[in-house]
């Protein structure tokens, strides 16, 4: 429902980046590619659509938004984008998660992507044909606007080398891709009346967040309306004219930034404050039980007396399963315990916070989802037992969302997408382990339960028909006639029906007074009257509730950014609202509506059979070297459309001298391929030239190699993997200039397990564990010069202390040893800090470090007259390190103390600055003098 | 009397060295189309039927891209303007480039030849103003530059006695031949249409839904009509009326003299290009890619034909087809009488100039500031 495209976005920026953050080499999570897709591939007038097989009906109707999107962009635009735009959909989030398109990680609050490079769309299918809908026109206005933008300063003849701010293309994909719906309203509400609006000024606080899209759509909808609808296309054409864009905003709508905030600011109070004569927020009509995180899905459970609360959070980073015991009077929180953390292990993968599944049976039983492996599976949980007492996997069906215990607790309803991209209504009978199909149809069917008999479900679905066509209004399924039939017809969406503890009433979320509140279904004796009541007036939406008893509800509310419980009583509700009544007439609703589609033939061949590789990127440098001449090099990419298959080219020079041309090329050649769940490469190189050696400092040597490698890495899920690889080499070194050499033909084989479950800050990791274990064996097969094997094991743990704050320990030993080992090295800011980079060298080395992780300042900003800087999440350390490296005796064992600060800028690099003692002699002794160290890199 | 030949052929050769004698004196006076449409009415009719495929000539191409324009044409030299600053003189015969005048900025309308001189306003990128040049080609000169309130994005109307700039801030001002203002009327609006004259009065609209029409020999408005919608669309004039159209893709026939509506015509989707008409119909595609035939005398619908891209250069009309760009790459041939597509030239990149047909010749102009020459085969 769209309430849940809101919380699928809303987090882009504020956890699930971290995931990303991660991904480098050493360590790092994998990319599990769970399935083997079969693409087929749709052409249309203007569009390829690379689609699964059984995704095919709904590609179809995809096919016919996406031509509809560009009959009214290309007018909108006055531009046609005259290339065919590749689409590539997935069926399911969790299936889009494998796309090899962006290399990095897919959080969950991202509903699709514009890729530049090779301007690919790639989105999933969310559930609804709306939601579907909307993503491909926002992905399309992206490629329109960037499309655009690349013509206006082409014709120019400017660099074609930026973008308008983030605000305005997210912005403008919004405006022209969907309505100002009750999400937009809903965080513009609660950011305007709490205080935390920010201008067009100072857009770049809220920069990357949701809130920054919706402001940058309402803005750009206050534009259209105060000054003009063309305005906002004489932005993109007048592109050329202006570097900062707010110098652009002032020539196109002839006013002062300052003037235009002011005047958007105004129209915004002019819209909201009247809100708050008849509604109220959420700290004001109940009684807040929690601060921390976000919350979601409480579900309230009366244990032997005790008044517990179970529900979904994320208040360590990490989605997990909580319980909260409250007081008789249910005004304190007496205690929480975490009852499962999700995104540790395979099974808990994810428990999808924003599509959260939980419902506690009578009996004391909870059920809840979690992404476990290729797709999402049910767990029910004892109370009393205090552990997992069955896990339910079901055939076809990739991702669950919403379910219910039937009232005797013998029955699961719940709703689920299958590989054809239905949303649709299941029901398992627990004791039978029978799974039956209630629906089976392109509408979304969501947030199913059922009646105290069991023999009705209630659900919503945007199978509406005629005036409100595809909003979600309430269903009933009769399991013993068959037939489902409308229970309300209303011009809103409902969601989350409920009744409350003795079945008496049937509650429900709904958007008719412009957000998610709650209200009633009115009933006449034992029959539904055609109309609903509302219950509760809040300002900003309420996303879940559970009944305490027939009068107290416990609601997760959207209040100041954030998702929080309150306490709410149903029966000191405000007595304005309680007579408000809307009636509607069911004998109008009848039937459901149906989808267009574009119905061609499939160019039905396997993807496999037809790669077409085309360049990523290419790069290229010379360089002029006071020291060793001039030297260039250059490095390509090529990949398949689907991003399945890589080639990497890389090719440099390295000759000091023109005679020395042709024996110092460095080429290398790899292939990887990343198809399947075992990914592979393998490729070829020849390198020669000078090389620092390691062993002696300050001196060189000649070395020229060539040969092949392959390796194969296996993920056993997101979190552990298995690499393996052999390379063959034949190395000739000079190690004195024209006298000594030695020959070799390198044999190397080596196997590690990687295990990798950190959770990152904005530094480093915070929460978790990283570890790798390495053996290897190194010979030289033909003249027996080089003969030794290696062991890495390196284990780091995090232990968190707060939110933000964590102790870091870190454990390693590499071991080389036999004829011609190589040699590691530390020293320097990312091991042991103070003492010289890389300046302590050995076959063998250890390190053991302890560090804690505190933040320092969470923002900094100094502002001159004519621009501001503006610094944030400075974090502080203070650590202990340990350690040496040796040949063959062990010398003094070395190690420093001391504190640091680091900042994280622009999000992908870390400055750190360390201040501390150097230990030396075995420990006995602090070096008398600090040692100061600025570096850059994450935190271990 | 050796050194004073010395000094002069020495002053010579710098005089010479400091120029751009782009062009030779001998092209004085010769025939031109002189300005967008060729007439201040913006016609863009030939009563001569052509075959429906078209015999390349010569293939030329400039330093940037045009907008949907057209070039202009002096004796033999056919200037290009280009968005980025730059005016190209290409010789007709075979596309060879003759000269360049180069600025900094935009020009976003056709230049407009008066015998020796041209006339463009370059757009400045920053700041709201563009600067009108008149510019002596013969000598490579500038005779005057004058600051244009807003820049101008719209074409130029060439009078007999003078130009008739229009800014982008709705400021329309009167110029005679050397650069003197004559007189100046300021609307303060948003305005981006291509204005048209019957020589008596300049009409043009804006983006506050007005109509306006102004005296050429005083500058004073003689209506200014509302309507619903602002408007983009250039203006044609023919018969006494007035043909434009708005951003929502109605198309309306005003009178010229009160411009009290006559008939209107609502089509799909916004229009951009210039109307164009012959004795008895309109001709107009939009930005949807829809174009329509309508009756001038009263607006009714005698065809519409769809193309797969969109509409926002303007056509020729010939006495049998209609060659109508359109941006989707390629150039069509219509048949006038039933909407028919008889031929579509296609191109690797977007057509972007409105075509002129001059000397049985036609120009077409497309990305990059590519532009091809035709020869048409004539029907009898």
């Amino acid at each position: 429902m769209r309430g849940n495209l809101f919380l699928y976005s809303f987090l882009i920026i504020s956890i699930f980046t971290t995931d990303i953050y991660s991904q480098f080499y050493f360590f790092g999570r994998n990319k599990v590619q769970y399935e083997k897709f079969e693409w087929q591939i749709l052409k249309t007038e203007h569009f390829d659509i690379y689609y699964n097989s059984e995704f095919e009906e709904m590609a179809e109707i995809g096919a016919q938004f996406a031509e509809a999107a560009y009959k009214d962009l290309k007018v909108k635009f006055n531009n046609v984008v005259t290339r065919r735009i590749p689409l590539i959909f997935y069926n399911t989030h969790i299936h889009f998660q494998q796309t090899n398109i962006t290399p990095g990680f897919i959080p969950e609050g991202v509903g699709g992507f514009f890729e530049f490079l090779k301007g690919r769309v790639v989105i999933p299918y969310l559930g609804s044909l709306e939601q579907f809908r909307h993503v491909i026109w926002h992905e399309l206005v992206h490629v329109f606007m960037t499309n655009k933008v690349y013509n206006v300063l082409k014709d120019h003849r400017l660099p074609v080398d930026r973008l308008p701010p983030l605000w305005f293309i997210e912005g403008l994909a919004e405006l022209w891709s969907t309505e100002w719906d009750t999400q937009a309203d809903m965080v513009m509400r609660d950011v305007v009346l709490n205080n935390m609006f920010v201008g067009i000024k100072d857009i770049i606080k809220i920069y990357g967040t949701f809130l920054m899209y919706k402001e940058g759509q309402n803005f750009l909808q206050f534009v259209e309306k105060e000054y003009g609808e063309d305005k906002i296309i004489l932005m993109l054409e007048n592109f050329w004219r202006f570097t900062d864009f707010e110098e652009l905003l002032e020539y196109v709508l002839g006013e002062s930034i300052d003037t235009i905030d002011d005047k958007w600011a105004f129209s915004l109070k002019q819209e909201y404050f009247p809100l708050l004569t008849d509604n109220y927020p959420y700290h004001i009509k109940g009684n807040k039980i929690t601060n921390e995180g976000y919350n979601f899905i409480p579900k309230f459970y009366n244990n032997n007396g005790n008044n517990e609360i179970y529900f979904l959070a994320n208040r360590t980073g990490y989605s997990s399963l909580y319980k909260m015991i409250l007081d008789e009077e249910l005004k304190n929180v007496s205690d929480t315990e975490k009852l499962i953390e999700g995104e540790k292990e395979e099974i808990f993968e994810s428990l999808h916070l924003f599509k959260p599944t939980l419902d506690v049976s009578n009996d004391g039983r909870i059920l809840f989802a979690s992404k476990g492996g290729a797709s999402d599976v049910i767990h029910i949980y004892s109370i009393e037992d205090e552990k997992i007492i069955q896990t339910l996997e079901f055939d076809d069906v990739i991702s669950i969302e919403g379910a219910d215990f039937s009232y005797d607790g013998k029955k699961i309803v719940f709703s689920a997408i299958d590989l054809k991209g239905y949303t649709d209504i299941f029901i398992y009978d627990i004791e039978n382990e029978i799974l039956d199909r209630v629906t089976n149809d392109y509408y979304s069917d969501r947030d199913p339960i059922f009646n105290k008999q069991s023999n009705k479900i209630y659900f919503v679905s945007d199978r509406t028909e005629g005036m409100y066509k595809q909003k979600f209004n309430l269903f009933e399924y009769d399991l013993e006639r068959n037939i489902t039939n409308y229970v309300t017809y209303l011009d809103c969406n409902i969601s989350k029906p409920q009744f409350n503890k003795d079945y008496s009433e049937l509650y429900m979320n709904s958007d008719y007074d412009g957000t998610f509140n709650i209200w009633k279904l009115n009933r006449d004796n034992n029959n539904y009257t055609q109309s609903i009541t509302q219950v509760t007036n809040f300002l900003t939406s309420a996303l879940d509730f559970d009944f305490i008893d027939n009068e107290k509800i416990v609601v997760s509310g959207f209040e100041k950014f954030s998702f929080q419980f309150y306490i709410v009583d149903l029966e000191k509700s405000d007595s304005t609202i309680q007579n408000k009544t809307v009636e509607f007439n069911l004998s109008s609703a009848y039937n459901k509506w149906t989808a267009k589609r574009i119905s061609l033939p499939s160019v039905k061949q396997k993807l496999e059979y037809e790669k077409d590789y085309a360049l990523d990127y290419a790069i290229s440098q010379v360089a002029a070297d006071p020291v060793y001449g001039a030297r260039g090099g250059a490095l390509f990419t090529l990949s398949d459309l689907l991003s399945d298959d890589k080639y990497v080219f890389l090719l440099y020079n390295t000759a000091e001298i023109r005679n020395d041309i042709l024996s110092n090329f460095n080429v290398a050649l790899t292939r990887i391929n990343s198809e399947h769940r075992t990914n592979y490469g393998y490729g070829i190189f020849h390198f020669s030239g000078r090389r620092y050696d390691i062993r002696e400092s300050d001196e060189f040597f000649y070395e020229r190699s060539f040969g092949g490698v392959f390796s194969l890495l296996y993920p056993f899920s997101k979190f552990q993997r298995l690499e393996t690889s052999v390379s063959i080499a034949n190395s000739d070194k000079e190690l004195v200039d024209g006298l000594l050499t030695r020959k070799s033909l390198l044999v190397t084989n080596t196997i590690s397990f990687v295990h990798d479950n950190s959770l990152w800050g904005p530094t480093g990791p915070l929460d978790g564990s990283r570890f790798r274990f390495l053996i290897g064996y190194t010979s030289d097969i033909k003249y027996s010069n080089v003969n030794y094997y290696s062991l890495i094991a390196d284990y780091r743990y995090y232990f968190r202390l707060a939110f933000r704050s964590s102790i870091a320990f870190r454990a390693s030993i590499f071991y080389n040893d036999g004829k011609e080992a190589r040699r590691y090295f530390a020293g320097g800011s990312w091991d042991l800090r103070g003492w010289p980079r890389f300046g302590i060298r050995g076959e063998k080395l250890w390190l053991s470090s302890v560090e804690l992780r505190y933040p320092l300042i969470d923002q900094f900003a100094i502002k001159f007259p004519f621009l501001g800087v503006g610094f944030s999440n400075i974090r502080g350390a203070l650590f202990f390190d340990a350690g040496n490296a040796w040949d063959t005796n062990y010398g003094e064992t070395l190690g420093s103390i001391g504190t640091g600060l680091r900042v994280n800028f622009l999000g992908f690099i870390t400055f750190r600055y360390d201040i501390g003692k150097k230990i030396e002699r075995n420990f006995t002794k602090l070096q008398p003098k600090l040692f100061y160290q600025f570096f850059f890199g994450w935190d271990f | 009397m050796k050194r004073i030949i010395t000094i002069l052929i020495f002053i010579l050769i710098a005089v010479g060295c400091s120029k751009s004698l782009i062009f030779r004196s001998e092209l004085i006076n010769q025939k031109s189309y002189d300005q967008f449409g060729n007439t201040p009415q913006r016609n863009f009719y030939y009563p001569i039927s052509i075959s429906d495929s078209l015999v390349e000539l010569w293939r030329t191409s400039g330093y940037g891209s045009n907008t949907n324009t057209s070039v202009t044409i002096y004796s033999d030299i056919l200037f290009s303007p280009e968005l980025a600053g730059n005016i190209v003189g290409f010789n007709l015969l075979n596309g060879n480039e003759v000269g360049a005048k180069k600025e900094k900025g935009e020009i976003a309308h056709a230049v407009v030849v008066d015998r020796m001189r041209i006339i463009f306003c370059i757009n400045e990128a920053k700041g709201n103003y563009g600067r009108l040049f008149f510019y002596d080609f013969i000598k490579g000169e500038t005779i005057k530059v004058i600051e244009v309130f807003g820049g101008s994005s719209n074409e130029l109307i060439k009078l007999n006695d003078g130009i008739i700039a229009l800014s982008d801030f709705g400021e329309v001002v009167k110029y005679d031949f050397l650069g003197n203002v004559i007189w100046n009327t300021k609307t303060k609006s948003l305005t981006l249409t291509d204005p048209a004259s019957n020589g008596n009065m300049t009409y043009f609209a804006n983006s506050k839904n007005q109509v306006i029409a102004v005296y050429n020999s005083n500058g004073k408005i003689v209506f200014q009509k509302e309507f619903e919608h602002p408007f983009e669309s250039g203006i044609s004039i023919f018969d006494e009326k007035i043909y434009l159209a708005d951003n929502k893709g109605k198309m309306f026939c005003l009178d010229e003299k009160t411009g009290e509506e006559i008939w209107k015509y609502s089509s799909s989707a916004k229009v951009i290009m210039t109307p164009i008409l012959d004795d008895k119909n309109i001709y107009f595609g939009n930005l949807n890619g829809d174009y329509y035939s309508l009756s001038k005398y009263d607006g009714s619908l005698n065809w519409h034909t769809q193309s797969n891209g969109m509409f926002n250069a303007t056509g020729l009309v010939f006495e049998n087809y209609l060659l109508q760009p359109d941006v989707n790459k390629s150039l069509l041939i219509i048949n006038k009488s039933n909407g028919v597509i008889k031929n579509r030239v296609n191109y690797e990149q977007r057509v972007r100039m409105s075509p002129v047909f001059y000397r049985d010749m036609i120009f077409v102009g497309i990305d990059h500031g590519e532009i091809i020459a035709y020869r048409p085969e004539f029907l009898k």
